[in-house]
């Protein structure tokens, strides 16, 4: 089972990536801010396979919370997902840290291919 | 006026004849669905009057060519089978130059490029392994199909947003390409320019193509029937140089075409070796 850490303010986004990974092999986990996912990351730090994060979210946003994910120790592979596709906004965060980049609109198939290379990469 | 079976069999013969795709009768509505563009494309009403053109004028020039480009599955991605590009960067690639000590020039063989994902990953390979080795000899890249349309496009080399997310690393997509203002990703002269691309149909005689040390054959005799599927293998093997590596897609296989041609399984990819 791969378990999967989505930190997005919209419940909509988050509907999409549900039905992304609507399959036993996964399990997902919403965090509606940065706040709470550096949280839920902070009571289990290897608590999940994969996080995708958000970049435009209200308090802080995406890349910010990257910084702090990555300031707590957390080694999960990081994907941004977001709408901005501009080529230094995938260099700013490949730069930080983050594993992977998905520029919006994507498809199923996308984002559980990127996810599983991760995966793969790592074991 | 509905186009018959009958009709419908009659471009299906004519597809299997010049590019060995077989089209089932259970799939012929998919030959009607295409008709229907051909007649768009050559401003005739529906799919009948293209049958009508075909028996009295025969099937020739841009109308040969689109039929045949509209018959291809040009289904594709970066890196398909990531699997398999992990092989020939981490096995075969550095394995070069002790397989074929004889050989000043590597060649590698791309026949079913499609829009030119397959070709220019291998590309990217090449790029990465000759940045690292640079006394390697070169290695060479050709790319081949028979649509004219996937050809014009691995030339075009530009890939929309949802192409190079597919199989495609973000490192890489920065590294090998830049965005365009159509929000399109063009590959750069780097990688784009080592691969040399040419129209070559798998049925007809591979001359002037010369030996390879890889040939990537993937997802292309799915569409062709047992005994075609078996005269391209043995006329590729001809094509290889002893020791030269042969790699098919993942749901097809090799096995029994060839005595020489072994199979060679690794971290779960299966390729085949000439012996
Ligand atoms: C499904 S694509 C596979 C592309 C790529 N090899 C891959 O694995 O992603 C099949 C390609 O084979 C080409 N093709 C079909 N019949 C062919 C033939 N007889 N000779 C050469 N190319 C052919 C089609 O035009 C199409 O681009």
């Amino acid at each position: 089972m791969i378990k999967i850490l989505s930190v997005d303010d919209s419940e909509a986004v988050f509907a999409y990536v549900k039905c992304c990974f609507n399959d036993d092999q996964y399990f997902l986990t919403h965090a509606i801010c940065g706040m709470d996912a550096l949280d839920l990351l902070k009571k289990d730090l290897m608590g999940f396979d994969i996080i995708l994060l958000d970049w435009e979210m209200p308090q802080m946003n995406g890349p910010e919370v990257l910084i702090e994910m990555k300031k707590l120790g957390v080694t999960t592979p990081i994907i941004m997902v977001t709408t901005r596709n501009k080529e230094n906004d995938i260099k700013l965060i490949l730069e930080s840290g983050a594993a992977e980049y998905i520029m919006k609109p994507f498809t199923a198939d996308i984002i559980q291919q990127k996810i599983l290379q991760l995966i793969q990469i790592e074991t | 006026m509905n186009i018959t079976p009958q009709e419908l069999k009659y471009f299906a013969d004519y597809i299997e004849s010049q590019l060995g795709i077989v089209y089932a009768p259970e799939n012929y509505y998919q030959l009607e669905t295409r008709l229907k563009n051909i007649a768009d494309f050559l401003s005739l009403p529906d799919a009948n009057a293209v049958y009508k053109k075909a028996i009295t004028k025969g099937i020739n020039g841009t109308f040969k060519q689109f039929l045949l480009d509209t018959s291809t599955n040009n289904e594709t991605s970066f890196f398909r089978d990531f699997k398999v590009f992990q092989i020939v960067e981490e096995k075969i690639l550095p394995s070069l130059q002790v397989s074929f000590p004889n050989s000043f020039n590597y060649r590698i063989w791309c026949c079913a490029a499609s829009f030119g994902q397959e070709p220019y990953s291998l590309a990217m390979l090449v790029h990465e392994f000759l940045e690292k080795n640079p006394k390697h000899p070169p290695i060479e890249i050709i790319a081949t199909d028979i649509a004219e349309h996937a050809l014009k496009r691995c030339h075009e080399g530009v890939y929309s947003h949802l192409e190079v997310q597919r199989g495609l690393s973000s490192v890489r997509l920065l590294k090998y390409f830049t965005k365009n203002d159509s929000d399109h990703w063009v590959l750069k002269p780097e990688v784009k320019n080592r691969v040399k691309f040419q129209t070559q149909n798998l049925l007809e005689p591979f001359a002037g193509m010369g030996i390879f040390h890889l040939i990537f054959c993937r997802y292309v005799l799915i569409y062709q029937d047992n005994e075609r599927r078996k005269q391209i293998i043995k006329r590729l093997e001809k094509c290889l140089r002893p020791n030269g590596y042969f790699i098919l897609g993942a749901s097809e296989s090799a096995l029994g075409v060839s005595e020489t041609l072994l199979h060679v399984a690794e971290s779960n990819v299966v390729f085949y070796q000439r012996n």
